[in-house]
């Protein structure tokens, strides 16, 4: 498959979260900011264009019965080097990121993609899979992160974007939208958005 | 596909299902595995270390109200201005040799042009959150009753929500506020939306902060902390 | 006060601090499976025991040689090996999970049809790991975790079969063809979420009543007693 073609399956028509189902737990949790869903989306792809590399490289020589211990291994091994030299280099993004770290491990778009992708294809496509899907993941994260930090804090990336004067008219924050239901429902809509503009249904 | 590619492609799968094959691969992994966690640990530990010392000392600074942002300045400061007391639980203070596993820790921030002149008292503070534990140095006048600064070094609390408490805004809200009222330690309540609007806040204005919308829980967690940690100290402030 | 404490975290476990409706950990598996109650049902109890045998194991493992100092027993007592906390607790994760997967695929044919992937796919549910993570954050005892790991696996199965119910009615009702599936799905998860914290303000310990600390009017001074209990989550 040309790369482009792989893009656009696993941005649009095949996006992580609104069409396989995966990655939905920490879309949900790290969604109320924009910052961190930005940093989580790029720490997902990084991540799993890293594991697909590595899987795909190794594949021929997995045994089948332990496949999946096998990439747990790997993901959570590359996962913790990467916690490791952050808490070396880069001390206050590992303090945000830290809480995350577990999230990506268990994240089912790393695993999913390593089954479904990486385990049947060379290492290049796979990592440009991964960057797709990656992508994918972090678009949805940052549109619910917008609507979430917009509504619920009146700011974007932490500045104040709603002016004092409509508070002063009245206008509040509505709380409910920091709240993880929100999520839910916002996810929710989005999908039937997405659906309705015509991505394709289920997985290749 | 000719014979022979068949026979290496059959033999290929026969060696993937060989149990053999299964435990060395696996041994294998784990070596690799095991060196390259243990190497990086191993490697990056001292820089690790460093970044969160530096990181605490950091924080001892930003509650006494002195804030540095360059690691330089903050070692220089911390080496000039901090030292850490050992105190028995009754109150008095232990030399360092001396102290046992029921010793706490304060630390004495001087001020900068008169090193006779104590500025603040540091000690750590510790509250339960949604996620995760909320570790922070609480700093306090001589007496022990008033607040001088708030602020948390480790925790795990979702950015946004409970993670507004490291931030500058909720913190600055406790500077000044009191601790103790009539001698006797209340804390101080973290108001769920703005404190004026608690409906105690005309007797007990000093003793209210703004809370944080949509993180009940940690809010919580640090009104709980700042009501029952000061107690360990309250021996040694009262002498 | 030792058992109201046990009981408190099981009942909080469940309800208040329910793993799935108020952490929203364990979703991938739970949307994709609640499609009917039976299904749920055997997904649900097979949650319940990865967690209650995953999580004590985690435990005696962090304890016994993880922590820092743990390895004295053999020399080694300036070891902190903690940074393996994620590996180790994974791969006890899927080793319990394979077993699983083998005793239902034996006992239970049609269940094992029925979960198809997601029996393996419970290796990487969140909330498996996040409840040993959860474990070690919180210095639960062993004892504690035993009950926090049951609580928490049958309010995830809990959530799942409410949620496999509520699906199977829908079936009968007219959604919007976009929102079919999934997109109902998130809906419905939301509301139960706002249903479920209802719970939160159910305050089951009076902190109050354990171990106060003797205060001395006369000589302003504080008595401590020689068990002050200093972990925060007791």
């Amino acid at each position: 498959m040309s790369i482009s073609k792989i893009m656009k399956k696993s941005i649009w028509t095949s996006n992580p979260i609104a069409f396989q189902v995966l990655g939905v737990c920490s879309a949900l949790a790290v969604t109320v900011q924009l910052k961190s869903g930005l940093v989580m989306g790029l720490a997902l792809t990084f991540v799993v264009s890293g594991s697909n590399v590595i899987l795909s490289i190794m594949r021929h020589y997995i045994p089948h019965r332990i496949r999946i211990i096998v990439e747990l291994a790997v993901i959570s091994s590359f996962v913790s080097v990467l916690d490791l030299f952050l808490q070396a280099y880069f001390f206050d993004i590992s303090k945000t990121l830290s809480v995350f770290v577990g999230l990506i491990i268990t994240n089912c778009i790393v695993m999913g993609r390593a089954e479904a992708f990486a385990l049947a294809n060379d290492p290049v496509p796979s990592f440009w899979d991964g960057i797709g899907n990656g992508t994918g993941y972090a678009l949805v994260l940052i549109a619910i992160a917008s609507f979430r930090e917009i509504f619920g804090s009146g700011s974007l990336f932490e500045i104040q974007i709603i002016p004092e004067s409509f508070y002063d008219m009245g206008y509040s924050n509505n709380g409910l939208v920091l709240l993880p239901p929100s999520a839910f429902i916002l996810l929710g809509l989005i999908i039937w958005s997405l659906k309705t503009l015509g991505g394709a249904q289920g997985e290749e | 596909m000719s014979q022979y590619t068949k026979l290496m492609i059959e033999k290929g799968d026969m060696l993937m299902s060989n149990n053999t094959y299964t435990i060395v691969f696996t041994l294998i992994m784990c070596t690799f595995i095991s060196f390259t966690l243990a190497g990086t640990s191993q490697l990056l530990q001292e820089k690790r270390v460093l970044n969160r010392e530096i990181d605490m000392q950091k924080n001892i600074l930003n509650a006494a109200g002195k804030t540095f942002t360059h690691s330089d300045e903050i070692q220089a400061a911390y080496k000039k201005l901090v030292s850490p007391i050992f105190i028995s639980k009754k109150g008095d203070i232990v030399p360092a040799e001396n102290k046992d596993n029921g010793a706490l820790e304060i630390f004495k921030v001087t001020n900068n042009d008169d090193s006779t002149k104590i500025d603040a008292y540091v000690y750590r503070v510790l509250g339960k959150g949604l996620w995760s534990k909320l570790h922070g140095f609480l700093a306090v006048n001589s007496t022990g009753q008033q607040v001088i600064g708030l602020a948390f070094f480790d925790h795990g609390e979702t950015p946004g929500l409970g993670a507004e408490i490291e931030k500058k805004w909720f913190c600055d809200n406790f500077v000044g506020k009191k601790l103790y009222k009539d001698n006797k330690l209340v804390g101080i309540t973290v108001a769920k939306g703005k404190a004026k609007n608690h409906p105690t806040y005309k007797s007990m204005s000093n003793h209210i902060v703004d809370g944080i919308s949509g993180a009940t829980i940690t809010s919580k967690g640090v009104e709980k902390m700042l009501s029952k940690d000061p107690l360990k100290y309250h021996n040694f402030f009262n002498k | 006060m030792f058992d109201l404490n046990l009981i408190s975290i099981f009942i909080s476990s469940i309800f208040i601090e329910n793993i799935l409706l108020a952490y929203f950990l364990g979703m991938c598996s739970f949307l994709a499976v609640s499609k009917r109650v039976d299904t749920a049902m055997g997904l649900g109890q097979a949650v319940v025991f990865v967690l209650v045998l995953t999580a004590p194991i985690n435990w005696i493992i962090n304890q016994y040689l993880l922590l820092p100092g743990a390895l004295a027993f053999i020399g080694l007592p300036n070891v902190d090996l903690q940074f393996l906390q994620f590996i180790t607790f994974i791969s006890v994760i899927a080793a319990v999970v394979q077993l699983v997967e083998m005793i239902i695929e034996k006992f239970s044919p049609s269940l094992y049809m029925s979960l198809g992937i997601f029996l393996p796919l419970i290796a990487v549910n969140c909330a498996i790991l996040g409840v040993s993570l959860f474990m070690v954050e919180r210095e639960y005892s062993l004892i504690e975790t035993v009950v926090y790991s049951a609580g928490s696996g049958i309010g995830w199965w809990l959530a799942i079969v409410a949620m496999a119910s509520i699906r199977e009615k829908i079936t009968y009702s007219n959604v919007p063809e976009g929102l079919e599936g999934l997109g109902i799905t998130m809906i419905t998860t939301g509301l139960m979420s706002i249903g479920f914290m209802c719970f939160a303000g159910i305050n089951l310990v009076n902190e109050e009543s354990d171990n106060p600390a003797l205060y001395d009017e006369e000589k302003n001074s504080i008595d401590f007693m020689e068990q002050n209990n200093d972990n925060i989550y007791s």
